[in-house]
């Protein structure tokens, strides 16, 4: 059937409300993109939006005038003619200009303010992303002209550091997974069926269930702070899930392999490294993906079990906030920092963690 | 402790309705666009960022001055405010109403989700249904609440319950927004402030284990469609 496409209010309505969502949705994020890229006093001075093309008075040119000139006296320029305290409070002259007297009568100077077209990219810096990554000291003038002096956050290193989090926490789990997942699927063993109803009953427990007992054993052992506790505590919080997707997929793959690779004299370990594991790619990019992306984005463990010793992006992003509530400069170029790998992992592979996302995503 | 369990029930009820109710509306408003992957991938993008990056995003947006003469506002709610003739806010710190704007921080990162999963089951409903009520005369309205509502049921089930454990636990939005002061602490932050603030394990395990109850119903009712589906054979 086809729909014939015509005007109509509904059609408008429909329109209108689609863009609202669409600004609200984007408007946000490209505010803080704009202003990561502003100098920092011009942040304070005003909105980001002003770096959008818009009409504004601008400044022109200066006329001194005589020092002979009375400015008691009715005061002409440029053939107006209009009192000191009209000129003062400025004169449109044209729709387009505007004739106003700088400071106090001595001052003999009128500035001529023209309506312009402005904000096409008025300013723009890579300073702030140069700051926020430095761990040195860092200087910056505000709106009001003082300097001030604050020390870096060191983003180079949290990003580093995130890196060093979020590989290793991302493959670890998937290898133990598709181990076992190979195993609930296609392997008859004691206690399969108590252990994977263990499994799909952890996918919705909340890890604040396990934070205290895995700290209090970290402790004991000397781990808190280090990577090892990071990507230890990140494999087990993601493996039910693991587990869960990736034997959703491998439980599906045809017998017939199987038992054509049995036959063939293949052992348990051959078939899962040469035919399961090359077979379930996809199902392993979409797990990769969703747990990349949730141990990047990651706040609460890495506050609990990496401390300040070694920040990630999201701690050194919140300690900014903490410390730094009014340094948008900073804190917008740090969130756009923390956002880059993520934001380009998730466009690059959306497929893959849509996929994720439908085979189901209760994560705790 | 009771204000955290309330403020919770906030977020559960409104944050989980919102996210739901939107992501419906988008996905229908979408379906059949020109323009439909691209809208879905500008509302889904959100799902990306963490959420301590979108505190920032938020807290710029709510970005209040102060008082004084000649402010101009550069938070963008606040901007919006002022040229309407209204009065610039300290969001963050109105009462009660607070929870509300960081419950918005919520819709705006988990709206993708709740769309891109209802979507898709809008998109697997048989078009030969939807072909048969247009051809008995049926308007969209009728077609949307008794032929899709009723065929995404499951899926909005789903969708609803992901979404309420996610609001149940969360956790750095409030962490990083108010830090739970002004009225908008929650309970996943109250647990973080008895383990880690005050030190007290005790109470920060009791707070795990009521989280834990509150789950039990979800997590029993997953445990039965595991069982029914038996893909465990």
């Amino acid at each position: 059937m086809k729909k014939k496409k015509k005007f109509s209010p509904g059609r408008l309505v429909v329109t209108i409300v689609l863009v609202l969502f669409i600004l609200a949705w984007v408007v946000p994020s490209f505010g803080v993109f704009v202003t990561s890229f502003r100098d920092p006093a011009d942040i304070y001075a005003s909105g980001w939006w002003s770096v959008l093309p818009h009409r504004e008075n601008v400044k022109t040119r200066e006329i001194t005038l005589p020092d002979d000139l009375d400015p008691d006296q009715p005061i002409t320029i440029e053939g107006y003619t209009a009192s000191f305290a009209e000129w003062r409070e400025g004169i449109a002259v044209t729709d387009e200009k505007t004739m106003q007297w700088y400071g106090n009568k001595r001052s003999r100077r009128v500035d001529v303010f023209e309506r312009k077209w402005v904000g096409f990219g008025a300013n723009l810096t890579l300073g702030n992303y140069r700051d926020v990554l430095t761990g040195g000291t860092i200087t910056f003038t505000d709106a009001t002209g003082n300097t001030i002096t604050r020390e870096g956050n060191n983003f180079s290193s949290a990003v580093m550091n995130s890196i060093a989090v979020s590989v290793p926490a991302t493959i670890i789990p998937i290898l133990i997974a598709a181990f076992a997942a190979y195993a609930f699927a296609w392997m008859n063993f004691p206690g399969r069926k108590p252990l994977f109803v263990m499994v799909v009953a952890l996918l919705v427990v909340p890890l604040q269930i396990a934070l205290i007992p895995v700290l209090q054993d970290f402790t004991r052992w000397g781990l808190t702070g280090s990577f090892v506790s990071m990507w230890l505590a990140h494999t087990g919080f993601g493996l039910p899930l693991a587990i869960y997707l990736l034997y959703n997929y491998i439980s599906t793959l045809p017998r017939d392999v199987f038992e054509s690779a049995y036959i063939d004299g293949a052992t348990p370990f051959k078939t899962f490294v040469w035919l399961v594991l090359p077979m379930s790619v996809p199902a392993l990019a979409s797990f990769a993906i969703f747990q990349f992306l949730w141990v990047w984005n990651d706040y609460l463990v890495a506050l609990i079990f990496l401390g300040d010793r070694h920040r990630v992006v999201t701690s050194a992003l919140a300690s900014m906030i903490g410390e730094k509530g009014q340094d948008w400069h900073l804190l917008t170029s740090g969130a756009f920092l923390s956002m880059l790998l993520p934001l380009a992992v998730f466009f690059g592979l959306q497929r893959f963690f849509v996929r994720g996302l439908m085979a189901g995503s209760v994560k705790g | 402790m009771l204000e955290a369990f309330k403020n919770n029930l906030l977020w559960m009820v409104f944050g989980t309705s919102t996210c739901v109710i939107l992501g419906i509306m988008i996905s229908v408003l979408v379906d059949k666009s020109k323009f439909e992957k691209f809208i879905k991938a500008l509302i889904f993008m959100p799902m990306a960022i963490s959420f301590v990056g979108a505190g920032v995003i938020w807290k710029f947006m709510y970005a209040y001055k102060g008082e004084g003469i000649n402010i101009t506002e550069i938070g963008l709610l606040n901007a919006i405010v002022v040229a309407l003739g209204g009065e610039a806010q300290a969001w963050l710190l109105v009462p009660f109403w607070n929870n509300f704007f960081l419950i918005a921080i919520m819709v705006w990162l988990q709206t993708g989700y709740a769309m891109v999963i209802i979507s898709s089951a809008i998109k697997s409903i048989p078009e030969a249904i939807m072909e048969a009520a247009r051809v008995d005369g049926a308007e969209d309205i009728t077609i949307f609440f008794r032929i899709t509502i009723p065929s995404i049921m499951p899926t909005i089930i789903t969708v609803t319950t992901t979404i309420l454990i996610f609001s149940l636990k969360l956790f750095d939005i409030v962490r990083v927004m108010t830090g739970g002061n002004y009225g908008t602490n929650v309970i996943a932050n109250e647990f973080y402030l008895r383990q880690f603030t005050y030190g007290n394990s005790g109470q920060a395990s009791a707070i795990a284990i009521v989280l834990l109850v509150v789950i039990t119903p979800v997590l029993v009712y997953n445990l039965r469609e595991f069982r029914s589906r038996r893909t465990l054979k």
